[in-house]
């Protein structure tokens, strides 16, 4: 158990500023719709 | 029986029947050819001879007696990551050695059906990539100039196919695998809708992207596979192509996946929507202004399943793994859950946003992908990378059958490409629609 949480540790150190560009983009598209709509909405 | 112009499979069995060839000499001939110009290039990891023989005294046997299957004696090549008793899955890697307990549902039915299985096709390492370049195993090489890629993830079975060594080959489509090899090989390479050939029996990479798919020489070779995991498909297919004849297909073409290309593509396309145009359709142009957000949207779904599907072999063997895919391993263990959901919402909008395009066309149109095939030497660089799936992977996005056919040549003499696509189970007016196309653009 302790070796997996050993392998997360490391990636999250070598890929961070990739993983900061894809969660910026995800989540200014998610936000695009405003509240009202994404919960009337089947998304 | 239709009749397809340019079907492989059907000369095959056809001389088979007259007596013009034996299953062995079919499958001999292929057997060679893989040995041969399929070693050079680097197409099979490995070739079959054992199985194979002891097919054919099964299948010879049967046509003493009478008994011709749709795919009789027909060659077939298996991707690496498709599971086929008895030979280990080993997805393009030297660390892997899963013993399959059953086959992969499209192995059985087509071994049912007659096929022969050659062997197991090289690939992009755990299916992660679009370049067919395997740190492992070597590059698989385009057949029409051996300094360029094929494309990958399937980029042997293409190889296969296009150098004849068998007329139809199975690979796997998670962001364009089958279309990208095929598109840059010169031949048909074709993902259904989702889930409507099961891809249970094979390694997954990503649950909800991944798509078993299937490379032919032609587009009614896929056909004649295709009726053989879908009971009726040839005749619902010839029902739909005498209904299309009779009115103006409605084609539209995503501007942005024009406006990203080279210019050498865009002819090609150009030249594409020229013989379309002789069909009388109805084209026009739309726009899918979230065409650049794709990747963004794609990756979590993409790499966050991968990473999770495949952690225990990460684990295992991250240290034998290509950079490449250590890296994108690396980016889906790092992706947060509500980030993966989120992508997920986004793709029901998308999902939305082509019903309602869908009510409005038959058909939507792409160049497959917006570049000529690179050199070998410059896929390194993560631009090109990106390039290659541009245009496919929306289409694993949404689920949607999607196929690429050959168009007119590139600047650099290589046949160009065109991606059509349908609505959801629409499947078989794609392929009604590609044997229009096909009928009139004969490279």
């Amino acid at each position: 158990m302790n070796g997996f949480i050993q392998v997360f540790k490391e990636v999250f150190e070598d890929v961070s500023r990739d993983v900061k560009v894809i969660v910026e983009a995800v989540i200014s598209k998610y936000l695009e719709k405003d509240i009202s709509e994404r919960y009337s909405g089947d998304e | 029986m239709f009749k397809f112009k340019k079907s492989s499979i059907q000369k095959i069995i056809d001389e088979l029947y007259r007596g013009v060839v034996s299953v062995e000499g079919v499958v001999s001939e292929s057997i060679r050819r893989a040995e041969g110009i399929g070693r050079e290039l680097n197409y099979f990891l490995y070739v079959d001879h054992d199985l194979t023989y002891s097919r054919i005294d099964k299948l010879s046997k049967n046509i003493c007696e009478g008994v011709f299957k749709p795919l009789t004696s027909i060659p077939v090549a298996v991707k690496d990551n498709i599971d086929h008793k008895p030979f280990t899955t080993r997805a393009g890697t030297p660390y892997l050695n899963i013993n399959p307990r059953m086959n992969a549902k499209i192995i059985d039915v087509l071994e049912d059906m007659g096929a022969v299985f050659i062997g197991r096709t090289n690939m992009h390492e755990l299916a992660m990539g679009a370049t067919n370049i395997n740190p492992h195993f070597g590059p698989s090489r385009n057949p029409l100039d051996p300094s360029r890629i094929t494309g990958g993830s399937s980029g042997g079975s293409a190889g296969s196919v296009a150098v004849g060594i068998t007329p139809i080959a199975l690979g796997t489509d998670t962001g364009g695998s089958v279309r990208i090899p095929a598109a840059f090989c010169g031949v048909v390479g074709f993902k259904p809708t989702i889930n409507r050939v099961p891809v249970a029996g094979v390694l997954p990479v990503s649950n909800t992207l991944d798509h078993v798919g299937i490379l032919a020489g032609s587009v009614g070779d896929i056909i004649i596979t295709l009726n053989t995991l879908i009971n009726g498909f040839i005749d619902s297919t010839y029902s739909m192509l005498e209904n299309i004849r009779g009115r103006k297909v409605r084609l539209a073409v995503i501007k942005e996946t024009v406006d990203v290309s080279t210019d050498s593509v865009k002819e090609s396309f150009s030249k594409a929507l020229d013989i379309i145009g002789g069909l009388n359709w109805e084209i026009d142009e739309v726009s899918f202004p979230d065409f650049n957000m794709v990747s963004k949207i794609r990756a979590p779904i993409m790499l966050g399943e991968a990473a999770a599907n495949l952690f225990d072999i990460y684990v295992k063997y991250g240290d034998r793994m290509g950079g490449d895919v250590k890296y994108l391993f690396k980016i889906g263990l790092s992706i947060p859950a509500s980030i993966y959901v989120m992508a997920c919402k986004v793709r029901r909008r998308w999902i939305n946003y082509f019903k309602d395009l869908f009510s409005r066309y038959d058909v939507i149109a792409t160049p497959t992908i917006p570049i000529e095939p690179p050199k070998i030497s410059e896929v390194e660089n993560i631009a090109t990378r990106a390039l290659l799936i541009k245009n496919t992977e929306l289409f694993n996005v949404i689920g949607t059958p999607t196929i690429t056919l050959p168009a007119p040549k590139l600047s650099i003499g290589l046949p160009g490409y065109i991606q059509l696509t349908t609505s959801w189970n629409n499947d078989e007016l794609l392929l009604a629609v590609s044997l229009m196309y096909e009928e009139l653009h004969n490279p």
